[in-house]
Parts: structure tokens; C-alpha cells; sequence
């Protein structure tokens, strides 16, 4: 009963121990909020750790939290006593909102001529770190004729089955939205009512439905345009491929920023310069699986991805008046 | 009448179930009375709501029936054929599905009833079309079925087994026919069960959620739970969310409070030794047998081929790569270190609340104030729970240092109720054999308890703590709203390891948890039958 007793101590104790030990280090500790993927082994997150630390003479930490909804939240719940320094994983549908809680500074970065976005991106506060396209990924060994474009799809017969994400839960949710709502605007209800049958379930979480279309429960799915690469770089094979739609594809533009009261304002402002420099640039696209924001290169395989003809996106202030009304009328289209 | 007496473990009982509550009702209040609402427009319309609390009832009370349905001739079949190993290896292992993490379960439940599942697989094989897609309520109810219907098998199982052998030799002599036997030995008894068993299979799927969204096929087919979420995180309305949730503990209180009434204040007879069965009129009849098995088998199906799927798809040369990763290793630690706190934690808590119970339905006091409390926890969503606390804390000290603390307390709650259920049932038996020899004997207090009762109860403190650490090992809700760099759960690894595409990594690692979780019960289980043992040599 000791033994236990000893056991189930020490347990409690080497849970606590990590979070005290951060105050006993003697360097600066510099406190990044992010998404739970971005800090795991394989996302960007220890690479770009390693390559800050080199320089900075500090101790970068991540807080991962559950998604980038998530971040903003949290920071929203502590205010100005937030232990943050940085955020990182925000997207240009939360910066309007984000903006508007007043938490965050000017990140004082030069990014004329530092980024390689398919649109203006100009910003006083955020940096944008990476992008990517929403698009429907398919099985080309199982699919030879995938749709061309988004009314293609809608007008497609029922036995083409889709798998899709919840706009209220899931970030690729949330971006379909906005692009049924960008090609048809105020005719996207009949579009989503067209596109009903075909859709096979939708999730709360993007790898749901991601891992339903790999078991072979749906011929496409909504992802990344870049998800392919994945597949030729990790696992040798090319059959997955994005279908490339003529409308356009809706964009996504991952973000970060400094909080207004940062704990080390001096290194959180080294840090937002630093993001658009080749040592977090460079670890990007085979860990986040997106394209650099920077002028950093890509792999081979991202040479063979889809270039949409155009690039769809609202602004953020456009996505922060509307997104509940949006939403709301999504949820009727597809409740009748 | 002396050792009618409630004692102090009643008043310690209904203290901490009133803190616990109080604890609840503090975080729903705390969103309530945040500052500044919504980024957005208000898209909670009453009559949304008023449609999604409907539906949502709607769902859980067939969710909740269907599960009955299945458990209750299962359990039935399974006493007749308590003798065989495999019976008693379906009970003992019944608790699986529930405490697997929703997203490996659905893809259990995918991986027997999908286009390439199982199912159709063996159609196609005999020359039949594939399966249509499942997806939609009946999906969703299947799926609740897969995850409640063991629970109440386990439950069910051991009231039938709690029926006094007379009354067995009775029904024997006599050669009652199965029905008669139904009607006038197992349904007294069983009838006193149900209701606890409905009311808390009825909260379990009222706050479904991923599972729900993931094979409900649309947005028509919702919860009150997504419309919680969508308040808090989508619109960043933290008093619609409060509100919501309150609105949710409401409903789930009536119907707890609904069953609880039915349930009056009579408990389970007494128990005998159980395991053994006499044979009854008919049993070996043919017809009987095709019966049971058919009935097995349906069990089988829907409750235990979803997790030979994820075994299978885990097995892989993958699985080696996970456990050559450090952090499959630390995480394993945490989870453990975590499972294993909150399990003793949540069983010792619910012991004194159960003995709490018995001594009051002992002095013919109310109990439902116990039952209600006890089970509310389970219709606070995590999320609603995490974030009131949240906000509580963090001005009077430092949430990181506090999250393994608030994990620690969310993965205890959450179990508690089912470890409630496990002690209650078996203490009330215990109170009717042996109240009265302990009170001719002056056997009193704590010494009546550690001499007569917990030795009695071991084998149930067992499956109750095995029970408690395994929800808690497969629980990823609480640790995703408070995430750190250093605090790293198995089931959040996963979660990880799913966002980067890594299908067979996340397979492998869920084969890894089911293993962990089954060897962590396992011994839970054989230590308190041990200890059990020697303390009655």
C-alpha cells in the first residue's frame, strides 16, 4: 500500500514539475499560443523552435491548444494579464475579430516585399506565415473524370459521394462556405440544397472526414490542395489528387501576432520578423503541409499540385459581419 | 433501531455531492455572468433551440431504449449460459466501447458497417452489393447502441446475478416457462435498475457530439452539445453558452429526476453467491438455443466487431515505429500517471457517496438528492466546464501550474457516476445481509467497514476504480482546453498525430490505447479480487 501510496506521489509530482520549471530557468522565456498539430513531432513547431533559439539567447515555448478558434479564446478569457508573448495559427476569417478585442500590438515588420501570397496582403498587426487553397481531394485510381468546377460538382449525380466539414467546427468547413458563398452569393442556399445528396456525412474535425475518404466511404473530400503532397513526399504514391475548379478556389492565410502587453515585448518583436525568414519558412511545407507565406522553396512535389486559375477570399471584416448570418442560412439549405 | 441511523457518512456524502454540484453550477454561472457577448449575431433563435432540445431528447430517449432492448436479452441469454467462458469474458470486457475516444470508436463503427467494412465485404463475398451508406440517425443511434448497450449488459448481468438462489430453486421446482420466470423472478428486481441505467445511458447520448456530427449525415441531425460549442467557440457568446448549458442541465435533470421517482427507494435484494445458475425449464430446448445465439451474435456485431477492426487496422509496421517515439513513451506516463489518480480518486469519492446512499435508504431517508447530484455531472459538457473554471481560477492563481490539477478533476467527474453505480448496487445488498448481524455483533463505523464490508466489496471497488482510470485514459476533451508544451496526453497525441495526415501512425497508436486501457483494468481488477482474498483468508 506504500509502494502505491509512493508511486501515485511521485506521479503527482512529475505532473506539476514540468509547468514549474520554466520559472527556474534563468534565460527569457518567450510564450507562443498555437494550434495542437503545429508543436507535434512532425508540425513545424521543433524546428522552428531550434532555428529561433539559435539566435535569441531565449527559451521558446509553445502552448498548444485544441484549434486556432481555440487560441483566440483563451486569450480573449485572460485579457491583458495573458502570460502570451505571440499567437500564431489565427486565419485571415478570425482577424477582424481578433483586431477588434484591442489585445494585440502592431507588429512594427517589414513584409513589402518578403512574402509570396497570390493576393495583397498588407497588415499592420498580422504576419502571415502560411496559405493554402481549399480544395476536393479524390482517388484518381477510383475517379478518372473528376468534376472541373464547383457547378459541375453541385449538378453532379447523386452516386458521387462527398464528405465535408462542419463551418462552425472546423476550419476547411468554414472555408467551403465562404466559397460556395463567393461563386454564387446570393443563390449559395439552392447551391448547398443541389449539394445535399451528395454529401455523405459532415464532421466535427478535417482529419474525420479526411480519414473516411481514405477507408472509402466518400470520392472526395474537402481538404487542402496541397494535401496530395503529403501522400507522393510521405508515402510514395500520386493516386490522390486535388480537382482543380474553375470558379476559383477560396483561400486560407494562416497568421500571427504580439500581444499589446507581452511579457517580453523585445523578443516577441525579433520573433514576428523572424517568421517570415528561411528558418521558419523553409520547415513550412513537408510539417504544416501548407505553402510558405516567405520566399522560401518548396519541394519538388508541391511543383505538381494544382495552380487555381483564381484566388477566392473575403475580406475580414466581411467574414466577421456575416459568418453567423451565413452560417444560419447553410444550416437551413441543408435541414430541409 | 439504532443502526438505522444514518451516521456521518451521510452528511460527509451529501456535503460533497452538494460541492461537486455547486462546483458545476459555479462554471455555468461563471459563463452567465461573463462580460461582452458575441462576435456575431445572435444565431440561437428560440425556436432553433426549442427545435435542436427536441430532437436532441428526441435522440437520447432512443438512444437509451434501443441500448435496452439489445442489453437487456443479451443479459438474460448471457445468465442462462453463465457457465460458458465466452459469456462471462463479454460481460467482464463489456465496458470497452465506452471509454474508447469517440474518434477511434467511429472509426471501429466505420470499419464494420462503411462501404469497405466488414459488413460488406461478407455481402459482396457471397455475391450481394455493399452496404449503402449508413450515415444519418439511424447511424447515430447504432453508434449510441455500440458504446451503452455493454454498459447496461454489465449492469443487468450483475442483478441478475444478485437474485437470491431460492428463488432460482423455486422457479426450477415449479418449471416456470422463460416468460413466467421474466415476469415474476427477474423483473421485480431488474425493474429497480432500469431506471438508473436509462437515465444515465439518456445523458450520455444527450451530450454526444463528435460521433453525432461525424454519422449524422447533415446538420438536421445536431445536438444541444454542438449548439454549446458553436455558442462558445464559433460565436465567443459566453452567456448564450451558460445559458445553453443550463438549459441542458434542466432537461437532464427532470428525466434523472423522472426515472429517479420511478425507482423509489427500494434496492436490488439480496445477493447470493453469485455465478451460479440452475438450470431452468426449456433452457436446452432447441428453440431457446437458436435464440440466444441469435441474440449473441447481434451483439456481437454491433458491439464487438468494431474494436477486432481497430486491433486489425492497427497492427501494422507502424506500430513498431510508435514505440520507438519518446514521446509515445512520456505521454503513455502521463496518461497513466493521470488515469491512475483520477480512477482512486473518482472510486473513493463515490464510495463515500455510495455508502452515503445506503445508510440513508437504510434510515428511510430521501436518496434522490445523492442520484441527482451524482449524475448532473454528465450533462455539463466538458467544454462549458473547462472554460467556467477557467475563468474562475486564473484570478486567483496560475492555470498552467492548475491544468493537471482541473484535468485531473473534469476526467473524475466525468467517471464518477459510473463508479457510483457500480458501489451503490452492491453496498445496498450488502446493507440487507448484513445490517443486521453487524448490529447484534456491535460492529459499527469504520470498523464495520473495513472488516466486513470492504473485503466484501472488493471485487466492485475493482471495476470500479479499472472502469474510472480507463475513461480517463481515453479522455482528450478536457486536456485540449488547457494544452501545454510539457503536458501531453496519449489520446492528445493521437489527436496530433491525425492532423498530420499520419493514418497509420494515429491506427497503430489507437491499438496501442485500447492494449493500455484493457491491461490497466485488467489489473485494477485482479489486485482488488486479490486483496479481496486475503482479507477473507
Amino acid at each position: 500500500m506504500l509502494n502505491l501510496f509512493t508511486w501515485i506521489m511521485a506521479a503527482a509530482v512529475s505532473l506539476v514539475a514540468p509547468a514549474t520549471l520554466a520559472i527556474a530557468a534563468d534565460k527569457p522565456v518567450l510564450t507562443i499560443y498555437t494550434y495542437e498539430s503545429f508543436t507535434s513531432d512532425w508540425g513545424p513547431g521543433p524546428a522552428i523552435e531550434t532555428a529561433f533559439e539559435e539566435n535569441c539567447n531565449c527559451d521558446l515555448q509553445f502552448v498548444s491548444l485544441d484549434s486556432s478558434i481555440g487560441i483566440l479564446g483563451r486569450v480573449q478569457l485572460e485579457g491583458a494579464e495573458s502570460k502570451a508573448d505571440i499567437v500564431l495559427g489565427l486565419d485571415t476569417n478570425l482577424m477582424a475579430t481578433a483586431r477588434d478585442t484591442g489585445l494585440f500590438a502592431p507588429h512594427g515588420t517589414t513584409l513589402a516585399g518578403r512574402t509570396s501570397l497570390p493576393v495583397d496582403f498588407s497588415d499592420d498587426v498580422f504576419v502571415p506565415f502560411d496559405w493554402g487553397h481549399f480544395a476536393f481531394v479524390y482517388n484518381s485510381e477510383t475517379m478518372a473524370q473528376p468534376p472541373v468546377s464547383m457547378q459541375e460538382l453541385v449538378d453532379a449525380p447523386e452516386s458521387l459521394r462527398i464528405v465535408i466539414q462542419d463551418p462552425r467546427t472546423a476550419t476547411p468547413g468554414l472555408g467551403l462556405l465562404l466559397w460556395v458563398k463567393s461563386v454564387y452569393g446570393d443563390d449559395a442556399p439552392e447551391a448547398w440544397a443541389k449539394l445535399e445528396s451528395k454529401i455523405v456525412t459532415v464532421t466535427k474535425g478535417w482529419w474525420d472526414a479526411y480519414s473516411m475518404f481514405l477507408e472509402g466511404e466518400a470520392d472526395m473530400v474537402l481538404s487542402y490542395s496541397t494535401s496530395p503532397a503529403y501522400h507522393v513526399i510521405a508515402e510514395s504514391t500520386d493516386k490522390y489528387k486535388a480537382a482543380a475548379f474553375s470558379e476559383g478556389h477560396y483561400m486560407q492565410v494562416e497568421v500571427a501576432a504580439m500581444m499589446k502587453n507581452a511579457p517580453q515585448p523585445e523578443l516577441a518583436s525579433q520573433f514576428m520578423d523572424f517568421i517570415l525568414d528561411d528558418g521558419f519558412q523553409s520547415v513550412i511545407p513537408t510539417t504544416n503541409w501548407m505553402y510558405p507565406a516567405g520566399k522560401a522553396s518548396v519541394p519538388e512535389a508541391f511543383g505538381d499540385l494544382i495552380t487555381p486559375a483564381r484566388s477566392l477570399l473575403f475580406t475580414p471584416e466581411q467574414v466577421a459581419q456575416n459568418k453567423s448570418a451565413w452560417v444560419a442560412e447553410w444550416q437551413g439549405a441543408l435541414s430541409q | 433501531m439504532s443502526w438505522r441511523r444514518p451516521g456521518p457518512v451521510s452528511g460527509l456524502g451529501l456535503g460533497l455531492a452538494a460541492g461537486l454540484l455547486l462546483l458545476a453550477l459555479a462554471s455555468i454561472g461563471a459563463l452567465i455572468g461573463a462580460a461582452g457577448s458575441g462576435y456575431g449575431t445572435a444565431s440561437h433563435t428560440t425556436g432553433y433551440i426549442r427545435h435542436v432540445a427536441g430532437f436532441t431528447f428526441f435522440q437520447a430517449s432512443l438512444s437509451a431504449l434501443l441500448s435496452l432492448a439489445l442489453a437487456l436479452p443479451v443479459a438474460r441469454a448471457c445468465w442462462r449460459r453463465a457457465s460458458k467462458w465466452n459469456a462471462n469474458l463479454l460481460i467482464l470486457f463489456a465496458f470497452l466501447p465506452v471509454v474508447m475516444p469517440t474518434t477511434v470508436a467511429a472509426t471501429g463503427l466505420i470499419g464494420v458497417w462503411g462501404q469497405r467494412g466488414i459488413m460488406s465485404q461478407l455481402l459482396q463475398s457471397t455475391g450481394g452489393p455493399a452496404l449503402p451508406p449508413v450515415y444519418g440517425l439511424g447511424a447515430v443511434l447504432l453508434a449510441h447502441v455500440f458504446f451503452n448497450a455493454p454498459l447496461m449488459l454489465r449492469v443487468l448481468s450483475s442483478t441478475l446475478g444478485g437474485i437470491p438462489q431460492a428463488q432460482w430453486r423455486l422457479a426450477a421446482q415449479w418449471g416456470l416457462s422463460d416468460l413466467e420466470r421474466f415476469a415474476k423472478i427477474e423483473w421485480p428486481t431488474l425493474k429497480q435498475v432500469i431506471p438508473g441505467l436509462l437515465a444515465l445511458v439518456f445523458l450520455l447520448c444527450f451530450t454526444s457530439f463528435s460521433l453525432v456530427l461525424m454519422l449524422g449525415g447533415g446538420p438536421a441531425v445536431t445536438t444541444l452539445e454542438v449548439s454549446i460549442y458553436t455558442a462558445l467557440r464559433f460565436d465567443f457568446d459566453l452567456p448564450m453558452a451558460g445559458k445553453l448549458a443550463l438549459l441542458q442541465l434542466m432537461i437532464c435533470a427532470g428525466v434523472v429526476i423522472l426515472l429517479t421517482m420511478l425507482t423509489g427507494r427500494s434496492w436490488p435484494g439480496a445477493a447470493g453467491k453469485t455465478g451460479q445458475t440452475l438450470p431452468q425449464r426449456g433452457d436446452n430446448a432447441l428453440s431457446t438455443r437458436i435464440t440466444d445465439g441469435v441474440i449473441l451474435a447481434i451483439f456481437v456485431c454491433v458491439t464487438v466487431l468494431p474494436l477486432f477492426a481497430i486491433l486489425w487496422r492497427g497492427i501494422s509496421p507502424k506500430l513498431a515505429a510508435v514505440l520507438a517515439w519518446p514521446a509515445f513513451w512520456q505521454a503513455t506516463f502521463t496518461s497513466l500517471s493521470i488515469a491512475v489518480l483520477s480512477g482512486l480518486l473518482a472510486t473513493g469519492i463515490a464510495l463515500v457517496l455510495a455508502s452515503a446512499r445506503s445508510r440513508r435508504a437504510v434510515a428511510s431517508l430521501a436518496v434522490w438528492p445523492l442520484d441527482l447530484a451524482i449524475s448532473l455531472y454528465l450533462a455539463v459538457s466538458a467544454i462549458v466546464l473547462g472554460t467556467g473554471m477557467f475563468i474562475l481560477l486564473r484570478t486567483v492563481a496560475d492555470v498552467f501550474l492548475l491544468a493537471p490539477l482541473l484535468v485531473l478533476l473534469g476526467n473524475m467527474l466525468v467517471s464518477l457516476p459510473f463508479a457510483y453505480r457500480i458501489l451503490e448496487g452492491r453496498l445496498a445488498s450488502l446493507a440487507s445481509t448484513q445490517d443486521r448481524l453487524c448490529a447484534a455483533l456491535d460492529i459499527r463505523g469504520w470498523r464495520r467497514f473495513s472488516l466486513v464490508t470492504l473485503p466484501a466489496l472488493a471485487p466492485e471497488i475493482g471495476y470500479a476504480a479499472g472502469l474510472s482510470s480507463a475513461l480517463s485514459l481515453g479522455d482528450m476533451t478536457i486536456v485540449a482546453l488547457f494544452g501545454s508544451q510539457q503536458f501531453q496526453t496519449l489520446p492528445w497525441l493521437l489527436y496530433q498525430t491525425m492532423a498530420r495526415y499520419r493514418a497509420g501512425e494515429a491506427a497503430a497508436l489507437a491499438l496501442l490505447l485500447l492494449c493500455l486501457t484493457l491491461l490497466l483494468f485488467t489489473l485494477f481488477v485482479l489486485s482488488a479480487k486479490l486483496a479481496g482474498r486475503r482479507n477473507y483468508a
